[in-house]
């Protein structure tokens, strides 16, 4: 296909304009991250149940989370998503090596969120912190902490599947811009991955509290 | 906003300064502070409300400034409030039916399944159910809808699954 400043590659045959087509993509976008809060959702709402039905086992069982491990893993995460909206702005104005390394630091700051994740789950498979019939801590008062594990794993291991699928499309966006893909004029797949890594992020935010804070 | 200029195709994006990303990290980090230090206090009932918030606040920050909502298109910002909305119904009248659902009648543990096994809060079967549990599986399985019918009618009437049990295994 000719590439030329009046149509140029990237640009689908369908649209009239990149203004038209980024317009088109974003939408598209939203209502995917709007499948997704309501994928989260029902984890959110079973969270909901259980925690009214045992507010004790859940005040109890809050303790064995170490909210210093998953403060810490807020901060990086939120550093996270400013990387990642700093290497889109980069683009705006045509800076893709700067860029390149923003989105270099948010895939570090992304493996630094499943480091910290990892010691924490490791510590809780070691003391038997598990979901279902797989708890065999005894440290916790009550009749059934393990329904506060089997939920703290779904919603905290689902999350953190997301973080791994964003590592991997991150990188694809680091190879893409290194082949010179991307510039001011055309840079959706970069911003894409953004909204969806700020979602991540986002509901991060909700899962920190409810888990480590308040239980 | 820039509805004007991103309906006119070409022109690009609203460049947001790297100082106004900054400022909106340094929020929050901020509120991340504030949300442990505040949950170092109990305030009874009200620590779920102000955790979410403080959750809530960045959330909309995030939204709106690292998602650019604030200067994209107002269509985008609406699917996405409108899934809040959604989920919100979703929680609220689940919640409603889970917490208010034995006003109507006193509950009645009732298995889904006629050799499901009910715990009771010591993590002991509870007795009826265990009794389900020993009897003849395969026969009484192929009769498993007709014995759920008996114990709902057992169960609006207040208990007695019992006999509804037996009447319905006796049957074969």
């Amino acid at each position: 296909m000719a590439d030329s400043a009046a149509h140029p590659r990237w640009l689908q045959h369908h649209f009239t304009s990149a203004g038209q087509q980024r317009e088109s993509a974003k939408l598209g976008m939203w209502i995917f991250l709007v499948t997704e809060i309501l994928f989260f959702g029902g984890l959110f709402c079973a969270y909901a149940i259980y925690h009214a039905w045992n507010p004790d086992i859940f005040h109890e069982a809050h303790k064995a989370l170490d909210w210093r491990l998953g403060g810490l893993n807020t901060l990086v995460l939120i550093t996270s998503s400013l990387t990642m909206a700093l290497a889109i702005r980069s683009l705006q104005v045509n800076k893709a090596k700067l860029a390149n390394g923003y989105l270099w630091a948010t895939i570090l700051l992304a493996l630094t969120f499943m480091v910290i994740k990892y010691f924490e789950y490791a510590h809780k498979f070691h003391v038997g912190q598990l979901p279902g019939k797989y708890y065999t801590y005894t440290g916790i008062e009550g009749t059934s902490p393990h329904i506060f594990f089997s939920l703290y794993f779904m919603m905290t291991g689902l999350h953190g599947l997301h973080v791994m699928i964003g590592i991997g499309v991150i990188l694809w966006l680091i190879i893409r811009n290194r082949r010179g893909d991307f510039s001011n004029a055309y840079y959706n797949p970069v911003e894409m991955t953004g909204l969806y890594w700020h979602l991540v992020d986002l509901i991060w935010i909700y899962l920190f509290p409810l888990f480590y804070l308040v239980g | 906003m820039s509805n004007e200029h991103s309906a006119h195709g070409a022109s690009q994006d609203h460049v947001m300064p790297v100082r106004n990303y900054l400022m909106v990290a340094s929020a929050l980090f901020v509120l991340t502070v504030i949300t442990v230090a505040v949950a170092q206090v109990d305030f009874g009932a009200w620590n779920l409300v102000v955790a979410m918030v403080v959750a809530t606040t960045k959330a909309v920050l995030v939204a709106m400034f690292f998602m650019h909502l604030f200067y994209d298109n107002k269509l985008f910002a609406a699917f996405f409030t409108g899934s809040f909305v959604i989920l919100g119904i979703f929680i609220v009248i689940t919640m409603f039916d889970t917490m208010e659902r034995d006003r109507l009648y006193p509950e009645v543990a009732t298995p889904i399944r006629e050799h499901a096994i009910i715990y009771d809060d010591e993590g002991k079967p509870l007795k009826q159910n265990a009794h389900a549990g020993e009897g003849e599986h395969g026969e009484a399985a192929e009769h498993g809808d007709a014995a759920m019918e008996h114990e709902e009618g057992a169960a609006a009437e207040g208990g007695d699954e019992q006999g509804s049990e037996d009447a319905t295994s006796g049957g074969h």
